[in-house]
């Protein structure tokens, strides 16, 4: 028996040295052309594949290695030429006809054409993983509706000759050219035979044929990546070397260390942090701003901030100013879907005022049930985030309310809209265009906390196709007003991303565009030492 | 042969008294206990009060322990999430220990299937990892104090039912119990009046043992974010400040001071466990042949002192 | 001794069922969509191309039809797929559970060193230094939650010194073992740490328990030099019991790396669970608790076959204490 526990414990250690043994290959880096880039989009553990660009496309991981038609300046309304050398709009604005850059490879040699494109677009709306910026815009081209995963019809509204695309449109977009500035086209002769209902856990994206300046190295799920220069890339080769592509633990510090040049991120406590971090340069990203936002379920008849006046009420009784200071030192308080300073801003919208008397005033107004518990969730994990959480819990209750604040235990999706075991929930959004912030009244899923909304969709309509900014102004004011007269979404705070830039990457731009987008950055000109 | 304790109430309590670990543990705890009761006199701040002006600050005259993110005082807010953690500590403890012993004693005195049954179910719960286990169960149930006191109750009722159980099972061929079956004494009567008062010493110390156990699974499944919900200041959910590395480095003073609260609270439960378990366990002080690996649960609660005295 | 195995077979297999039964109907009784997390709030699929997928994998079919599919695979090794990621749930076991193994194995064997060790001279030495130490490091241990070691090691160690990682497991360019050793320090240090308490506590008994054996004492009487009575007869009779307990506490270990595995980022089964029951990510939890549980089932019935070997008492009484 003693032998046998005795040889017990030597399997015991032998395996753990096995185990361990399982090796990486994978070269030495020279610090020299070797960025390392942490990525910071991913929640939770890790790296597990290349991140399907078609949901979000903005790290630095996707610019290196996926490009779009066209490329979008930081200011992400103007394009340039990419894979698209340039398109033209017709004059009713309902026919756009693009034409492709001859010549160009994937990084597997085979040829970019327009077949990949058509591919790409039709597959948009087949797989289940995708941005809503992208199926609203291709939804307007004709024959869209046609398509679904089941079948193998595509858009009649779009076809090929040769190099020349034709995208035949129901209404006029102005929107589509900055879409396709993000929307990455895909390889077809990868991923035609794939099942695109799950297209976002293939294999591809382990080692995706690219289209870019890099492409896959090493790829060590959970751990890292390494991006190595795509020899088939057919412009300018990229001073860089190697990308390594991280998850940092622990941002500040790694930064503090040297372990890590790049990265973005929303965290007050970091970007605080990083002040005292004098070997990186910092830049607030602009465009594309990220909503928080409280949502009602107004469908629940128990709900006690069913009147409007009690959510007015929350405008006033809770010190949103200082609150979301606390919480979100960069953050920046908002009343209206438009925020203060973007084009279109209603400036008759009162700013929210810590006015307790008000508040009260208000919920004896709309004879608030003082007995019912208001139902508190949200569903973001950020420390930050609790600390704003429970700083709104308890001045709601100091105005005397009953308040449960749980987080959602389910995904979001479900309890929002399906679950819907709340009063009123915390959301968020990041909008590309301000359409989507207001496209949220009509859509299916708020129809189930807010019933049909036919005059948001009325609306909406006339600012999906809104050509002259005259026509965009009279559309957004109207819908300005509309969102103030109900409350169904209470406009709270934007939170800005920072992009930490190392001092030793030479070459980087002083101005960043939005986070999760993709646009100019002058990638292949940065240098380290 | 399991000598008969010499059990009046107040002969305990004067062992107690001698016995220096307990009553060390027993002022740990009646300071913890009094000062969180007592938090807002104590520290002078409201735990909940919002101060814009004064945000993580770090410990000072005015604020002992620093302030966090809401300018909120840590002192108060460490003292008063006691309350909330000793609460669901001594209430999942109790549940879980009356639900042990209810089966423990039916497993016990009844025997056949049902103890069969019983036994490999405490067998597979207690060897399930638990914090996985409770994570299972919070999955279903949801986030919540008393959900977090029942999952806590229903995953750990094992130690208890098995020490119960045996217990019984020794008693009850004991000469005392055959004699009251001879007179003819109902099993109830029998089960309340005889058998439970000669287990009472591993329950109690069980409790205490479990009520330690329990302050520390709420602080880990807090600093998870999956304790109890975030508006009930506990010491967990205090120390869940720490999942940022930001708080970790920069603002010590956000998890250093609940965490030592829970270490000091928990010795001090857990010097009272080891007191009571000189003074109650009659085999603390006698020479027992145990086998070695058949109790090892028993080993896990008195098999540390029985050769200490 | 083949009837005992048979016996105590006939009873795992019926458990591992029972308990697979419970995990699937309780996680489909939950009112949470497995298709819903395909779609984050602000993204957009076609409900159309929703119900074909739902179709797909099956879940229109009736309750007992879909658990026996369910089993039918497990077995085949397709374990479903995860909610919040989409990738197959036997992928993401065979990422992470080496890395817990590795973890847990590591910790495993030097804080059996350690308090083999440390136990062995607390015992020998009753009363003396290390006895006192060890017992005190024991009752303040068994106090501290294991997650605080870790923090306090990561700020010190790695935040503040800069002389460790900061989390997780390999770093680009790392490709031996040794290359990534400095990811193991802290966690494996954290882990080893929080068991030894207990450890220590068991060892030392087991050398108490063996030094008023009778062997011992004739050895003594014998004239047997000091250390060789302790090398030869006490350490080696104090074994037993200690392994016995490790191969017990394997899969308690698991439930140890959650939170360790949390605090340092590393990519094992623990913060697999963590993230799944943050997301309520129901195949994933299913899959790695009833792994779990059939790891228990089967360590039980391994240290029952080699207590029966041991002591054959165990083969003719009952099976339970």
């Amino acid at each position: 028996m003693k032998g046998t526990l005795k040889k017990l414990g030597v399997a015991v250690a032998a395996s753990a040295l096995a185990l361990t043994s399982l090796s990486v290959p994978a070269k030495a880096a020279d610090a020299k052309t070797t960025l390392t880039f942490a990525e910071t989009r991913v929640g939770g553990v890790g790296i597990k594949q290349v991140e399907p660009p078609w949901l979000n496309s903005g790290s630095l991981t996707q610019g290196a290695m996926f490009r779009a038609l066209f490329k979008a300046g930081p200011d992400m309304t103007t394009v340039k030429p990419d894979l698209a050398s340039g398109y033209k709009v017709s004059k009713d604005g309902k026919t756009v006809t693009i034409t492709l850059k001859s010549g160009l490879k994937w990084s597997d040699g085979q040829a970019i054409d327009a077949d990949d494109v058509i591919w790409s677009m039709n597959s948009a709306l087949r797989v289940t993983k995708i941005n809503a910026n992208y199926t609203t815009s291709f939804k307007l081209i004709d024959g869209a509706s046609a398509v679904t995963a089941a079948n193998k019809v595509n858009m009649s509204g779009l076809t090929a000759k040769g190099n020349e695309i034709t995208i035949k449109l129901g209404a006029p977009q102005p929107l589509l050219i900055p879409i396709l500035a993000q929307f990455i086209i895909l390889p077809k002769h990868s991923l035609e035979n794939e099942d695109l209902l799950r297209l976002d856990t293939s294999k591809f994206w382990l080692n995706p044929v690219t289209s870019g300046p890099f492409k896959v190295g090493t790829m060590s799920p959970d751990n890292f990546i390494t991006l190595v220069p795509n020899a088939n890339f057919e412009g300018p080769k990229p001073k860089i070397q190697e990308i390594n592509v991280v998850s940092s633990a622990a941002l500040l510090a790694d930064a503090r260390s040297g372990k890590i040049d790049y990265f973005i991120t929303q965290d007050a406590d970091t970007i605080r942090g990083m002040k005292a971090v004098n070997t990186f340069k910092s830049y607030q990203t602009s465009g594309a701003p990220f909503h928080r936002y409280w949502v009602f379920n107004l469908t629940d008849a128990n709900n006690p901030l069913k009147n409007v006046k009690a959510r007015e009420a929350l405008k006033y009784g809770i010190d949103w100013v200082n609150i979301v200071k606390a919480a979100y030192p960069h953050g920046k308080v908002i009343n209206s879907g438009v925020p203060s300073g973007l084009p279109f801003h209603l400036k008759s919208i009162p700013t929210y005022k810590y006015d307790v008397a008000k508040a009260k005033a208000l919920l004896a107004e709309a004879k608030f049930d003082f007995s019912k518990t208001v139902r508190l969730r949200h569903y973001h994990v950020g420390p930050a985030d609790l600390i704003f959480m429970s700083a709104v819990a308890q001045q709601m209750q100091a105005l005397g309310m009953k308040v449960e604040l749980t987080r959602f235990v389910g995904d979001a999706t479900t309890e929002l809209y399906t679950n819907k075991n709340y009063d009123m929930a915390l959301k968020g959004l990041s909008t590309f265009d301000v359409s989507e912030w207001f496209g949220e009244y009509s859509n299916a899923n708020f129809a189930k906390i807010l019933g049909a909304q036919p005059k948001y969709a009325e609306l909406n309509a006339q600012l999906a196709t809104a050509v002259t900014l005259k026509q965009r102004a009279k559309a957004l004011t109207a819908l300005q007003e509309l969102e103030q007269e109900d409350l169904y979404k209470l406009p709270t705070y934007l939170l800005p991303a920072y992009v930490f830039v190392s001092k030793r990457i030479a070459g980087a731009p002083t101005k960043y565009g939005p986070w999760l987008y993709l646009y100019e950055n002058n990638f292949l000109n940065w240098t380290l030492s | 042969m399991i000598e008969k304790p010499p059990s009046t109430a107040k002969l305990m309590i004067s062992n107690f008294v001698r016995n220096t670990t307990g009553m060390i543990g027993l002022a740990i705890v009646f300071l913890v206990v009094t000062s969180s009761i007592f938090a807002v006199q104590i520290s002078g701040y409201d735990p909940n009060m919002f101060d814009g002006a004064n945000t993580s600050l770090p410990p000072s005259t005015t604020h002992l322990m620093g302030t966090d993110q809401l300018g909120q005082d840590v002192f108060s807010r460490v003292l008063y999430g006691g309350r909330n953690s000793i609460l669901i500590g001594v209430l999942a403890s109790f549940l879980g220990n009356l639900i042990g012993t209810v089966l423990g004693a039916i497993a016990g005195y009844v025997r056949g299937k049902f103890d069969t049954i019983l036994i490999r179910l405490s067998e597979l719960v207690m060897t399930f990892p638990q914090l996985v286990l409770v994570l299972i169960f919070v999955t279903f149930l949801g986030q919540g104090v008393a959900n977090v006191i029942f999952i806590f109750a229903i995953t750990g009722w094992m130690t208890t039912f098995r020490l119960v159980r045996s217990e019984f099972m020794s008693l009850r061929e004991e000469a005392f119990v055959e004699a009251d079956r001879a007179f003819g004494f109902s099993s109830k009567r029998i089960i309340f009046r005889h058998l439970l008062p000669n287990t009472m010493s591993p329950i109690v110390v069980a409790f205490t043992i479990n009520t330690a156990i329990y302050i520390i699974a709420e602080a880990g499944l807090s600093f998870l974010g999956l304790g109890v919900p975030v508006t009930t200041p506990t010491w967990g959910n205090l120390l869940a400040a720490a999942q940022a590395p930001v708080v970790v480095e920069q603002y010590w003073w956000l998890w250093v001071f609940p965490a030592a609260a829970i270490v000091v609270f928990v010795t001090g439960v857990n010097f009272i466990g080891d007191g009571l378990r000189d003074v109650l366990d009659p085999r603390s002080r006698t020479q027992v042949k145990e086998a070695s690996f058949g109790s090892t649960l028993k080993q896990k609660i008195f098999g540390s002192r029985k050769r200490n005295a | 001794m083949l009837a005992f195995i048979i016996r105590r077979i006939a009873i795992v297999i019926p458990m591992a069922l029972a308990i697979s039964a419970i995990i699937f109907f309780a996680s489909r009784l939950s009112p949470i969509d497995p298709l819903n997390s395909l779609i984050s709030p602000d993204a957009a699929a076609d409900p159309t191309n929703l119900a074909i997928l739902k179709e797909r994998l099956g879940f229109n079919d009736p309750i007992f039809v879909q658990y026996f599919n369910w089993l039918t695979e497990m077995f085949k090794g397709n374990f479903g797929y995860s909610i919040q990621t989409g990738q197959p749930i036997s992928e993401i076991l065979a990422l992470r559970m080496p890395a817990t193994l590795e973890l847990i194995l590591s910790a495993l064997v030097i804080s059996t060193i350690l308090a083999l060790a440390i136990g062995l001279v607390a015992g020998a030495n009753r009363g003396g230094f290390t006895d006192k130490a060890s017992r005190a490091l024991a009752a303040v241990g068994i106090s501290v939650p294991d997650f605080f070691i870790g923090l306090a090691l990561l700020n010190i160690l790695a935040y503040r010194l800069n002389w460790l990682p900061t989390g997780q497991r390999i770093s680009p360019g790392q490709v031996t073992f040794f290359d990534r050793l400095p990811h193991l320090i802290l966690p494996v240090a954290t882990l080893s740490i929080a068991m030894l308490a207990v450890l220590i506590r068991y060892t030392r008994n087991s050398v108490l328990d063996t030094l008023n054996r009778d062997f011992v004492k004739t050895a003594r009487s014998k004239g047997l030099p000091e250390w060789k009575v302790m090398w030869s007869h006490v350490f080696r009779n104090s074994l037993g019991p200690v392994m016995v307990i490790l191969a017990f506490r394997l899969p308690l270990l698991v439930g140890g790396s959650v939170l360790v595995e949390t605090v340092f980022q590393w990519p094992g089964i623990g913060s697999t669970v963590v993230a799944a029951v943050t997301v309520s990510d129901f195949p994933v939890i299913m899959v790695v608790s009833l792994l779990i549980a059939v790891a228990i089932l089967f360590a039980s019935f391994l240290v029952d076959i080699v207590k029966s070997i041991l002591d054959p008492r165990v083969r003719l009484g009952a099976t339970t204490e």
